[in-house]
């Protein structure tokens, strides 16, 4: 037998073999319904800039409150100092709050 | 398409679902649920990536691509895994003979040549379109082929497959 003739009947035989024996996935009728609620919640790109926008501002503004305050703490009676850091922990809290959950979402949409 | 419009997304995923998920249960040598999460994953992946989609190619072979990424990544994630050896567990419990056999026969292959072999003879694909698929030149896709096409051809002999 030839080198041609030979190759046809490996090409007719793993062809046949293929086409016979192949995995027919079972229907899975969930399938796309699990994949659409896996995609990430909608939104709207002018709600992106919005979102944008106000994460940025309060970030702006957290930083001015503790750039701000401490300055006053040095002047205030001891019962406002109290008052003051707790002003400083608040706006902090805050801002590691809203840089984290920017960092989240982040994470979320593109890992 | 309307990008955001889950519906229509929903029926590009029921159109396309069985072949991805058919592609991904050769590759994975019929492990159904592994299958299933790494057809999810292509469609996620395309979801973030249709907009990068031009029209020049066709679109099967687009979502084919990032199918066999998606499948590249995994074997990457568990390369600490050797699988080779092992029919998976839900091939052995719940096909019969003849999974089993085609299950041995693409364990026989390297990765490679399993996905295009599967191109190529079960999904009826040129050349061509298996080397856009596996983005490797047309020639190394004929010698994955042709290499793939003795061994299984060996295999089979040896089973009494004539």
């Amino acid at each position: 037998m030839n080198n041609n003739a030979l190759h046809h009947d490996e090409e007719k035989l793993v062809k046949e073999f293929l086409k016979t024996h192949t995995h027919e996935p079972r229907p899975n009728v969930w399938f796309t319904k699990r994949t659409i609620n896996k995609l990430p919640e909608h939104r709207s790109s002018s709600c992106k800039i919005i979102m944008c926008i106000t994460t940025f501002l309060s970030v702006v503004a957290c930083g001015i409150l503790l750039y701000l305050l401490p300055n006053d703490i040095i002047t205030l009676e001891e019962n406002n100092i109290t008052r003051s850091l707790l002003s400083i922990y608040t706006a902090m809290a805050g801002m590691i709050i809203l840089v984290a959950l920017q960092v989240i979402r982040l994470i979320k949409t593109y890992f | 398409m309307l990008f955001d419009d889950r519906r229509a997304f929903a029926t590009l995923v029921e159109q396309h679902q069985p072949t991805i998920r058919r592609f991904f249960l050769h590759q994975t040598m019929g492990d159904e649920m592994l299958s299933d999460d790494l057809a999810q994953e292509t469609f996620i992946k395309l979801y973030y990536s249709i907009k990068q989609f031009k029209g020049l190619a066709n679109f099967s072979t687009y979502l084919y691509r990032i199918a066999y990424n998606v499948f590249q990544d995994h074997l990457r994630r568990n390369r600490f895994t050797d699988t080779t050896d092992v029919i998976p567990e839900c091939a052995t419990s719940t096909h019969n003979d003849t999974h089993i056999d085609i299950t041995r026969a693409l364990q026989q292959l390297t990765p490679t040549e399993r996905a295009a072999i599967t191109l190529y003879y079960i999904d009826d694909r040129k050349v061509e379109e298996v080397a856009s698929i596996l983005q490797l030149p047309t020639g190394t896709i004929k010698s994955h082929l042709s290499r793939a096409r003795n061994k299984l051809a060996d295999f089979l002999k040896n089973n009494g497959y004539e």
